[in-house]
């Protein structure tokens, strides 16, 4: 052992004096430290969950984020996606979910999933394009003789003699796949009347009153109605997404899906920010979806997908922290073959955490989303600082067999180590503070100063108590240390074990091409759950997005301006929906209301039509006479065409033969017994009659809308597009999936050319993971160099500095070509592993050079504290290993990097480096002899 | 579901004036076509389009220039429309031609081809032969021209005529669409219909063909003939007429006229077996004539 003749030596030299006469009262005062911290932090200190707190407010992008939300307050929703099979049903499904959603009135701040009923009603027709009400109003005055006939048909009879005369000409004249569209509707009535003919029930009136117009609307999107307006004359002036809003009726649709926009309350004082309001809007779609079993509906956001996640990392962490303290446990007690050991160094950890509690509780005040996890690095970080003391004290213990004098070897010698592998670690931390991403320099900060707590506790208060119980009883029999040998050869053997090393890292280099970056936060989550699962399905199924880039306009004309550029041809790939005020103002409004007056006017029946139906219909029974007549006369058209159609060879004859035969069918009924069918199809008379009806009904305030104005919108629309003080919003939503790092570029280029003030989360999230990412490789730059720096301060020496260099620059090197060969790739979840494992790997050169420089020997320093060093890599591996089988892929990927990083750094820490330090002794010492 | 078959709704369109080009009304002045086809599908004013189509096609194949046409499937009625419009030429049914072409003077120039049977259709295993049919009811389109069937459909002795049987045995009921001639035999209310080759292949396709069988087929006979009136049409103008009317399978609209009249294309009318046919008619008229059995609704 070399003399104490540094600073450290003597400090450490009184410090084992002071250890040795006054163990009680250094336990007692850390005892009294961590009751006093952990009071302190279980009163004082605070979770801040908001992942926005987790930059600094000094960022330009952060600070016009943070105005944004002041604007226009937290807009992050969450959304219950509803799949679209039946558009009917969805939106009866989307009308129960905010039904029931609303009323928790204790967890959710606001529900918005489609523009108020009246409104659409009464302004609908105003969002038509000014050319295609025109068109309406021409086509109905160019028709008017038709239009007034069929508002003056009044029963059966009268409705049959309409379409027969209509085939004559229409048919004749029409398309042929509008011809075909046509046959199929008509297939339809007439089944109808014959069911009705046979007693069987067509439509009742209670049926006929609920199928409204509504109802009719919401089939635009669907065959035939879909393909009669997108291949008949109108085609050209009805745009997809007009007949998709058409048939959206104001609800949050987009074709295959429906939305519900929720605004839970959000607490950021707790861990979970929205687990109670979650869990409530969960029981509430559990509950809906038995009243609807086909149909797939589930619940996603980004405030989702954040709760889940963290759901499920606290969930990972927790397993993956008691599994981990039972691995090391039972690592302890392989390699020291007792339980007190590990039981003592539990203990310290505990205190040691318990006391950085109290340090954080003081100093930042609050834990954020990343330093939380603090504890459980510390638990694999400081835990090395304790093997290696007792490795040390059970080696001195073996050969001396006395208590004292080998505890204060071990604190002279394996103290000094954990000294330099400790203030090189928490240098590789604190140069996170240099960095501009606040969150990560809070996590830098706690982690470095819990890993020099750690090894304060560890080289003071774990030696008082090995002090305590070995003085009752001193396991003397089991103190003989566990030697792993082999490692002794690849010291002995440096001229196969360096050039293997060589080998191995240069076939590798080919590798190093392919590691990669995945930017993809999705990816990172569990698989199956609900929200990533729901989240994935919005990108396949609409060109909507749960984020949106954000603009605050002053005036509805740069509101114009703005929609107008983000709807330019050369953004159409990149820039899907777009959302603001003037959705619901409408331009050339003046124009669009003298057509829809028009319109009207063409509507209204004339003198002698449109009788009052329904109520009137309902008391007369139908002429069966005059309906035989009509039926006759319908039959006399379709056997014209279907003998055509035969003597042509046309294959279409099949339709018109079910149709002549379901006419024929039914005239027969009808003859067969007169009395039941004139009671039969009055009913059916009614149902229709009333369905005509309602249908008007409906209709009528549709063409007399009140011309639209800002003051005059609904307050749930006017808040999600103008703030309080009259600013106004557009949203911009991605095309493209923007979970990926190339879309999310694309669209950033997108929305910042339109307007170099774009915010949102997509701003957010793309330089916050340009930030860290940036981050992280400054914060690995720096600790390197710190802890080089460091290191050559301790050993004063640019060669021992190098080569305790080795096992950290090497094993990154290895790290990076086994990257691919495990199919991991860096990204945000496991790219802070880099200062850990710098910091993890300097720990085992720094061991072994300082015991090769004290005994001289690679042998004896690859012997004994190369065991120690593998144990401490093997409990770091171990404890961050137990991570692997975690849910959250990204936590998964952590457990991963960080048991490839302290492999390779073990390996080059116990094999590669003792091989150099030989040749090293060869040279420098047997010379000397 | 099925749209409409294009040939389909086609007939229907070209029938009722799809056709860009316009719609002459006949004049006093302008002499037309006429098209009488006795049980055919479709009214006059359906078919101008088809009509207009028809004389537009002529033209262009260096046809007569014929401002338009007129198209009747009663005979009454083209019978009318021959005499007072003095058309230039027309397309008229075998049996109309065998009838009138002594009153109207009609010069035989084209058959239709090809020459094709007609079909005695029943219900499947209700007949073994036509004796089954005596005091049957039978429909059909082709009995409006009840001369034609008894006197050349079933003229023949081994085509079922004899004294007393065939048409003048049956239970005569035309109708004026044949679609419902075959639904009356397939519901029962009616025992057998006459139809043409054309009409027996369409029938084939539909459903109702499951429950039918042709207990006999005739002969085979051209389903048009292309007449001249008179002299009114000059010989140069018929030798142009035929070859317009020939070359119409070359060209895809004369193709679909085609198509929609049911036919293949046209040929040179066969003057010797024209005048076999009509010496059949003749001999075969007395008896049915003596009888002043008048087929009802004709």
């Amino acid at each position: 052992m070399p003399a104490p003749n540094d600073f450290f030596d003597r400090l450490l030299g009184a410090t084992a004096d002071r250890l040795l006469r006054h163990p009680g009262k250094i336990l007692t005062a850390y005892l009294a430290l961590a009751a006093a911290s952990g009071l302190a932090a279980w009163r004082w200190l605070q979770f801040d969950t908001n992942q926005d707190n987790l930059i600094s407010n000094e960022q330009e992008y952060n600070r016009r984020y943070l105005e944004f939300l002041k604007e226009f307050g937290d807009l992050e929703y969450l959304y219950v996606v509803i799949e679209v099979k039946d558009l009917p049903t969805a939106m009866r499904l989307a009308d129960r979910v905010a039904e029931e959603v609303s009323g928790l009135t204790q967890h959710v701040d606001k529900v918005f999933y489609r523009v108020p009923e009246e409104f659409a009603r009464r302004s609908g027709l105003l969002f038509l394009p000014e050319e295609l009400l025109r068109r309406i109003a021409g086509f109905l005055a160019e028709h008017q003789k038709e239009v007034q006939e069929f508002l003056a048909v009044e029963s059966l009879a009268r409705l049959l003699e309409f379409v027969s005369s209509r085939l004559d000409a229409r048919l004749a004249e029409a398309d042929p796949e509008l011809a075909g569209l046509a046959l199929e509707g008509l297939e339809k009535m007439l089944a109808g009347l014959e069911q009705a003919a046979a007693g069987e029930p067509a439509v009742s009136q209670e049926e006929a009153r609920g199928i409204s117009a509504a109802d009719l609307l919401s089939r635009l999107t669907e065959p035939p109605l879909k393909d009669l307006l997108e291949k008949g004359p109108w085609k050209s002036l009805v745009p997809r997404d007009l007949l998709q809003q058409a048939a959206g009726q104001g609800y949050f649709y987009t074709g295959k899906l429906l939305f519900v926009q929720i605004l839970p309350k959000k607490n950021f004082e707790t861990l979970e920010v929205i687990r109670e309001p979650l869990r409530a809007i969960r029981e509430v779609l559990e509950r809906i979806r038995k009243d609807f079993p086909g149909e797939r509906i589930g619940l996603t956001g980004r405030p989702a997908l954040q709760a889940d996640e963290m759901e499920t990392t606290n969930r990972d962490m927790t397993w993956a922290t008691v599994l981990a303290i039972l691995g090391v446990t039972l690592l302890f007690m392989v390699f020291f073959r007792a339980l007190r050991r590990p039981v003592l160094t539990g203990l310290v950890i505990s205190i040691a955490i318990t006391l950085t509690f109290g340090i954080v509780t003081a100093t930042v005040g609050h834990l954020n989303l990343l330093s939380i996890v603090f504890a459980v690095m510390l638990v694999s970080l400081g835990t090395e600082f304790g093997i290696h003391i007792i490795a040390r004290y059970q080696e001195e213990l073996h050969h001396t067999g006395d208590l004292e004098k080998s505890l204060r070897s071990a604190l002279l010698t394996a103290g000094k180590g954990n000294i330099t592998s400790a203030t090189t670690t928490a240098a590789a931390f604190y140069t996170s503070l240099l960095v501009d991403f606040k969150g990560l320099a809070e996590l830098g900060f706690i982690a470095g100063t819990g890993v020099l707590v750690c090894m304060a506790a560890m080289n003071t208060l774990l030696p008082v108590l090995l002090l305590f119980t070995d003085r009752w009883r001193l396991p003397i029999g089991k103190l003989a240390p566990v030697r792993i040998r082999f490692l002794a050869l690849s010291a002995d053997r440096p001229g196969w074990t360096l050039p293997a090393a060589a080998a191995l890292l240069l076939a590798g280099s080919p590798l190093l091409r392919t590691v990669h970056f995945n930017s993809n936060l999705l990816e990172l989550q569990a698989k199956g759950l609900e929200s990533v699962v729901f989240e994935n399905l919005i990108s396949e199924k609409s060109d909507f997005s749960t984020w949106y880039a954000a603009y605050i306009a002053d005036s509805v004309d740069e509101v114009r301006r703005l929609v107008s550029q983000l709807r330019g041809p050369e953004f159409q790939n990149v820039i899907g929906k777009t959302e603001s005020v003037l959705d619901y103002l409408p331009d050339d409004q003046e124009r669009k209301l003298a057509a829809i007056r028009q319109i009207g006017a063409n509507l209204k029946p004339g003198p002698g039509g449109g009788k009052e139906t329904g109520g009137q219909a309902q008391k007369e029974l139908i002429d069966i006479d005059k309906f035989s007549a009509a039926l006759e006369a319908l039959l006399d058209r379709f056997d014209s065409f279907l003998s055509g159609a035969l003597r042509s060879g046309g294959e279409g004859a099949r339709v018109l033969e079910r149709l002549t035969e379901t006419i024929d069918r039914i005239a027969q009924k009808v003859q067969e017994d007169k009395a039941s069918a004139r009671e039969r199809l009055s009913k059916l008379q009614s149902s229709w009659l009333e369905l005509l009806r309602s249908a008007r009904a409906e209709i009528e305030p549709l063409l007399d809308p009140l011309p639209l104005a800002l003051d005059r919108l609904p307050q749930e629309i006017r808040e999600h597009v103008v703030s309080r003080r009259g600013k106004f919003l557009v949203y911009a939503y991605p095309k493209e999936n923007i979970w990926y790092e190339q879309n999310m570029e694309r669209f950033i280029q997108a929305t910042r050319s339109v307007d170099g003030r774009v915010t949102g989360v997509p701003e957010q999230v793309y330089e916050s993971t340009r930030l860290m990412k940036r981050g992280f490789i400054l914060a690995a730059l720096y600790s390197l160099v710190a802890v080089f720096l460091l290191i050559w301060i301790d050993f004063r020496s640019l060669l021992f500095t190098l080569l305790a260099m080795v096992p950290i620059l090497l094993g990154m090197l290895w790290l990076l070509e086994l990257m691919p060969v495990f199919n991991l790739a860096f990204n945000l979840a496991n790219f802070f592993a880099i200062p850990i494992i710098i910091g993890c790997g300097v720990d085992g050169g720094v061991h072994i050079i300082h015991r090769f420089r004290e005994d001289r020997s690679a042998a004896i320093a690859t012997r004994s504290t190369g065991t120690a060093v593998a144990l401490s890599f093997l409990t770091t591996i171990t404890g961050f290993g137990m991570m692997l089988p975690a849910h959250h892929r990204g936590v998964a990927s952590l457990g991963g990097l960080m048991v490839l990083g302290c492999f390779t750094c073990l390996v080059f820490s116990v094999v590669v480096l003792p091989a150099i330090l030989r040749l090293v002794e060869r040279r420098r010492y047997h010379e000397v002899r | 579901m099925k749209s409409v078959d294009g040939s389909a709704a086609l007939f229907l369109a070209v029938l009722s004036g799809l056709s860009a080009a316009p719609e002459p009304r006949t004049q006093a002045a302008e002499k037309p076509m006429v098209f009488i086809q006795p049980g055919y599908p479709g009214t006059t004013e359906e078919a101008r389009g088809f009509v207009s189509s028809f004389c537009k096609v002529i033209r262009q194949a260096g046809g007569p220039e014929v401002p338009a046409g007129e198209y009747h499937n009663d005979e009454k009625e083209g019978l009318k429309a021959a005499q007072e419009k003095q058309p230039l030429f027309g397309i008229v049914s075998l049996g109309f031609y065998l009838k009138h072409a002594g009153d109207l003077s009609l010069q035989p120039l084209l058959f239709s081809s090809p020459a094709e049977p007609f079909h005695l259709v029943a219900r499947k295993g209700a007949f073994k032969d036509l004796a089954g049919l005596k005091d049957k009811a039978v429909t059909g389109t082709t009995l409006l021209e009840l001369e034609f069937v008894e006197r050349i459909l079933f003229g023949f002795a081994d085509q079922g005529a004899a004294p007393a049987g065939g048409p003048r045995e049956w239970k005569v009921q035309p109708v004026k669409l044949f679609s419902r001639g075959y639904r009356e035999v397939a519901k029962g209310r009616q025992d057998a219909v006459l139809m043409s080759h054309r009409e027996y292949q369409g029938l084939k396709q539909l459903e109702a063909a499951k429950e039918l069988e042709a207990i006999h087929t005739t002969r085979s006979y051209p389903v048009a003939v292309v007449v001249a009136f008179g002299e009114r049409l000059p010989a140069e103008q018929q030798a142009k007429l035929s070859a317009a009317l020939k070359s119409f399978g070359k060209t895809a609209e004369g193709k679909d006229l085609l198509q929609t009249m049911g036919i293949d294309g046209f040929t040179d009318a066969d003057l010797k077996y024209l005048k076999a046919l009509a010496e059949r008619y003749q001999k075969n008229a007395p008896e049915s004539a003596a009888a002043g059995k008048k087929a009802p609704g004709a």
